[in-house]
């Protein structure tokens, strides 16, 4: 059986915004039965990778579930656009590192699920690097 | 998703590496095997207290066995149902809509309790703290975070207690001596116990001396919070009564993450950025006159802002240095919220 696929795509921008502009995103679900897609949420987040546990938090959210649609489809292309937040930026630290995100989730029959994302960069907050002690 | 069930996986924080359904499905198990077993016991315990001959309601010989194990019956319940329900309530919901969720419960909890609204600035600490002081040169005084108080009480614990044990192994040493029969072992073992109670009293006495000799660290803003590419005032005041080679004040950015290894919270620091505001050496402070001095804090204009969250943390300080002539440097910091540019 195939894997479902799932496809993204941020329209009329690159992957660099900047606070307060406007994100607009389309996606589509492909290769899966109409009657096995069971709900699709769509997530615009960000959250923390490095040495520390993950923190999140969700900017845009959408769940689609089939049972609540007239036609029960939601392969077809989908689109959405919101407007950034000022803050977190992206960041890219030492231990700390904060990523921004267009999440796809997909639930299937049978308890499966399967996730897509796109990162992207909000801001232009320099790289750090550890500051050597002196003493 | 894993294809193939494997024993081992990897986990760390939130995060795993197996199948989160096969994970759900194990984790609801336990905990059902838990409820049963406790209803089981339950059961057991109520129905052999039932066909106890001649017995009266919750009288002897209902002893202390019978609500012992009322006790762990009950809690075997209420850990298997609660942990069942929770299992269940996780179980088909992803980490994005539970994040959602509590977002829009704590929303909730804030317009019931005539709370201020969350920000515009999602992530950036609240810093309604560490205005609320004004200060005598500048317009906001900064609180202090200080570990030095931590690491006095603990010197002054640890001497406290390993004296303590050393003097009652002196008395046993010397009784034993006084009866003729020296401890030989015992006594070697005292020698080592001296040695690291001496050291415990010499550092119990230098951190006492420093208490002593600093006094309190005055740091004062122009204002509140700070942006990047803007420049503020800052006035550092130090009391006391000591000979420092140098005092200096520094613009930190620390990273502070905290992570789970095993059943131990640790947490990690980082410095990721350092920078001098003022500066001075062989500083002699009187205890009638503090010294004084005025900087001019730059933000650099390219920079990230400050960020809090659950278990990450990029936070700003301004540290205040000394060091002393005869200890170790101390450090004292002050924190700032630097918050991303305004009409950007």
């Amino acid at each position: 059986m195939l894997d479902p696929l799932i496809s993204i795509r941020l329209t009329d921008q690159g992957r660099r915004f900047l606070p307060g502009q406007e994100l607009q995103c389309e996606y589509q679900v492909d290769a899966v039965e109409k009657t096995d897609l069971r709900a699709v949420e769509a997530s615009v987040m960000w959250y923390t990778e490095g040495k520390g546990d993950e923190d999140l938090g969700i900017h845009y959210f959408e769940r689609r579930v089939a049972a609540d649609r007239a036609a029960g489809d939601l392969r077809p292309l989908r689109q959405f656009c919101t407007t950034l937040p000022r803050t977190p930026l992206s960041y890219s630290g030492v231990i700390v590192k904060i990523r921004w995100c267009v999440r796809v989730r997909i639930f299937l029959g049978r308890g499966r699920e399967s996730f897509l994302e796109v990162p992207f960069q909000l801001g232009d907050a320099p790289h750090m690097r550890e500051v050597e002690d002196p003493e | 998703m894993a294809r193939w069930f494997r024993v081992w996986q990897k986990k760390r924080g939130g995060r795993r590496t197996g199948s989160r359904l096969a994970g759900s499905v194990g984790e609801a198990t336990f905990f059902g095997l838990l409820l049963l077993l406790g209803a089981i016991v339950q059961v057991y315990v109520f129905v052999s207290y039932a066909q106890a001959p001649s017995v009266m309601f919750l009288e002897p010989p209902v002893g202390f066995q019978f609500w012992l194990m009322v006790l762990i019956s009950t809690s075997f319940l209420l850990i298997g149902g609660g942990g069942l329900v929770f299992a269940a309530l996780q179980t088909g919901t992803s980490t994005e809509r539970r994040a959602v969720l509590t977002k829009r419960a704590a929303d909730l909890e804030l317009g019931n309790e005539d709370l201020p609204p969350p920000d515009d600035n999602p992530g950036v600490p609240d810093h309604a703290h560490l205005t609320d002081s004004p200060g005598v040169k500048l317009r906001y005084r900064l609180p202090v975070i200080s570990n030095q108080v931590f690491t006095f009480l603990a010197a002054a614990t640890f001497c406290l207690v390993y004296n303590a044990i050393l003097v009652v192994l002196l008395v046993v040493l010397i009784r034993a001596w006084l009866v003729g029969n020296p401890q030989i072992l015992l006594a070697a073992l005292a020698l080592c116990f001296m040695a690291i109670g001496s050291w415990s009293i010499a550092f119990f006495l230098k951190q006492l001396r420093m208490r002593g000799g600093i006094g309190p660290t005055t740091v004062e803003i122009s204002d509140h919070p700070l942006h990047p590419g803007d420049s503020y005032d800052v006035y550092l005041s130090q009391s006391g009564r000591l000979h420092l080679q140098r005092l200096e004040m520094l613009l930190v950015c620390e990273e502070e993450a905290t992570f789970r290894q095993g059943t131990d919270v640790r947490t990690d620091r980082r410095v990721v950025f350092q920078q001098s505001v003022c500066a001075c050496g062989d500083c002699q402070i009187l205890r009638d006159q503090p010294y004084e001095d005025r900087g001019r804090l730059q933000i650099p204009s390219r920079t990230m802002h400050s960020f809090q969250g659950q278990h990450n943390v990029i936070q700003w300080k301004l540290v205040v240095r000394g060091q002393g002539v005869t200890w170790r440097t101390f450090e004292r910091g002050f924190p700032i919220v630097i918050s991303p540019p305004v009409g950007k």
